[in-house]
């Protein structure tokens, strides 16, 4: 599945730079184009920074907004997803700042975020026949969640691009806009972490 | 590269992220150490796991919302001019109504300070008066002054024009003071000019209209008395000519009934009795007669400041102070024929409550004792 997305990503390529070059000239639907493809994407990179859904809706919201009033800034030399990639995990840096300060203050509740115009993240069932399985690897992904929740901001964020969004290494430098040394120890040092933690959680991996 | 570096490099050997000679190198370490192929292998599955972690669907509402806040983006922000006063139909009467409320509010205001003014600054009287040297003679032509030159209504001239907000003030009007033994003349110098000092005025009485005026009463009284024991002081200093000027305070106290009194720079007369009333000086020429008058001020203490200037372009000399709470008193040194002009320079100040008797008119010098 992260083969396959991974080459539509590259094939869209091409259509996200002449969608920016139609946008650029005015063409709004051009970018409404550009939302409706990468919406998802950046929604997921947003959920699994900041740990929340409806705080990812309004990232993702912000970020696309942002977007369209700084397409000047947006020189064409990297790709139109990793710049967008780069607005996207800012606000979601920033955001996860404010939450955290939020829950420094406020009882923490473990029945997790569930909004109106949010509703809860519809993680569709994989391929897996038995229920048994599938509860088990729910209750796994609950435990992922809680694990990578645990890192620190900077190293889920790397965690997030490589593992979870297939960002090369290079992009990832400029999305983070760290040197490639930077990024390798902190992916090392996050896989490490997380990896602990699920040892800890599950047992054997 | 040692055991602890090649761990660190398998998080990126992982992901083919290492130069071939560090490949080699990581490759001949993990064919000799178990822990490592073994930790690579955890980080393998790690990874797996990650890689297994279902992404979330957006909402459907979501790129809606966006391209709806993007159009509101998309619209300019109006300028300066369309967000003060458009739409005009509703800004416009608004903002007039403003402004006008704002110079309604000023104007008023305005008028509030104006009318307080008068009360807080001397009332200058006879400064409308044509600018006289204080030593030169006032003709008698300046007693009929025209009437824009009076001063204004605070220090009426009539009886009639006291307000009828302070009736206890008319009864001592036909209550004349019995004017003071004649003394003998003395020595008498000619008018010097009127001192420089000028003393600093009291404080405004807040108290109520009755209250201040029985508390002049009383102190009217309190202020002859303080008359007489100044006249005695000053026959004391004309036995000790060496002191040419002393200040003294008549009650001791700064506060009720505090007098300030205040002596001209020119040396005490020589001869100052209250039992004697006239006695011939040195060169026999001259006598000293006591006159006495008493004024009636809307404001005492305003009126401080114009009725020393109408002694001094009278030619009159200032030779005692008495400024109390209480009352105030001058005592003023005047050629006879100058009382005259004098008393109609006051007359346009306060109220006469008597007229004065001058002895002996056009001869000798008038002590003329003005209290108010």
């Amino acid at each position: 599945m992260a083969a396959l997305s991974n080459y539509m990503r590259h094939a869209n390529t091409d259509d996200d730079a002449a969608l920016v070059a139609s946008w650029r000239g005015g063409e709004l639907s051009s970018f409404e184009a550009l939302v409706r493809r990468h919406q998802k994407r950046m929604l997921n990179i947003a959920f699994r920074i900041t740990g929340d859904y409806e705080d990812a809706c309004e990232v993702v919201q912000d970020a696309f907004v942002a977007a369209y009033r700084g397409i000047d800034s947006f020189r064409g030399a990297s790709r139109f997803a990793t710049w967008l990639t780069s607005i996207t995990v800012n606000l979601s840096r920033n955001r996860l700042q404010q939450l955290q300060a939020k829950r420094r203050n406020e009882s923490f509740f473990l029945d997790g975020p569930a909004g109106e115009d949010c509703p809860s993240p519809r993680e569709p069932a994989s391929a897996a026949p038995s229920a048994l399985e599938r509860l088990e690897r729910l209750d796994l992904h609950e435990k992922l969640r809680g694990c990578i929740g645990a890192l620190a901001a900077e190293f889920r964020e790397a965690m997030v691009l490589r593992d979870l969004q297939d960002f090369s290494y290079d992009e990832m430098c400029a999305i983070l806009r760290v040197r490639q040394g930077t990024v390798k120890s902190r992916l090392f040092r996050a896989r490490e972490m997380v990896k602990d933690c699920l040892k800890r959680a599950v047992g054997e991996l | 590269m040692n055991h602890a570096e090649i761990r660190r490099k398998l998080s990126a050997y992982l992901d083919n992220a290492v130069t071939k000679g560090e490949k080699a190198q990581i490759e001949a370490h993990l064919a000799q150490c178990g822990n490592c192929r073994g930790a690579l292998a955890d980080l393998e599955r790690t990874v797996g796991h990650l890689k297994s972690l279902p992404e979330v669907e957006p909402p459907p509402w979501l790129a809606d919302r966006i391209m709806a806040h993007v159009r509101d983006a998309a619209v300019p922000e109006p300028g300066l001019w369309r967000r003060l006063f458009l739409p005009l139909r509703v800004k416009l009467p608004i903002e007039a109504l403003a402004v006008v409320f704002v110079c309604v509010t000023g104007y008023y205001l305005a008028r509030m300070n104006a009318s307080q003014a008068p009360l807080t600054t001397p009332i200058p009287a006879a400064r409308e008066e044509a600018p006289v040297p204080s030593p030169a003679p006032v003709p008698q032509a300046q007693r009929q002054a025209p009437a824009s030159a009076k001063p204004p209504s605070t220090a009426p001239r009539a009886p009639a024009a006291i307000p009828q907000a302070v009736p206890q003030q008319r009864e001592g009007t036909g209550t004349y003071a019995p004017p003071p033994p004649k003394a003998p003349a003395p020595p008498s110098a000619p008018p010097a000019a009127a001192p420089t000092t000028v003393p600093s005025l009291p404080s405004y009485d807040t108290r109520e209209p009755e209250e201040r005026v029985e508390a002049r009463r009383n102190a009217e009284r309190e202020a002859r008395r303080q008359m007489h024991d100044a006249y005695r002081q000053m026959m004391q200093k004309s036995r000790v000519p060496e002191e040419p000027r002393r200040s003294t305070d008549a009650s001791g106290s700064s506060n009720a009934g505090a007098a300030r009194e205040i002596l001209s720079e020119r040396p005490a007369p020589e001869a100052w009795d209250d039992r004697a009333a006239v006695r011939p000086n040195q060169g026999g020429a001259l006598t000293l007669t006591r006159v006495e008058v008493t004024l009636r001020v809307g404001d005492p203490a305003g009126a401080v400041g114009p009725i020393e200037e109408a002694v001094a372009r009278s030619g009159g000399t200032i030779v005692r102070r008495v400024y109390a709470e209480a009352g105030h008193l001058l005592m003023v040194r005047i050629e006879a024929n100058k009382v005259s002009p004098l008393v109609g320079r006051l007359e346009r100040i306060g109220t006469l409550r008597e007229s004065p008797r001058a002895g002996a008119p056009g001869d000798g010098v008038v002590e003329l004792s003005i209290g108010w």
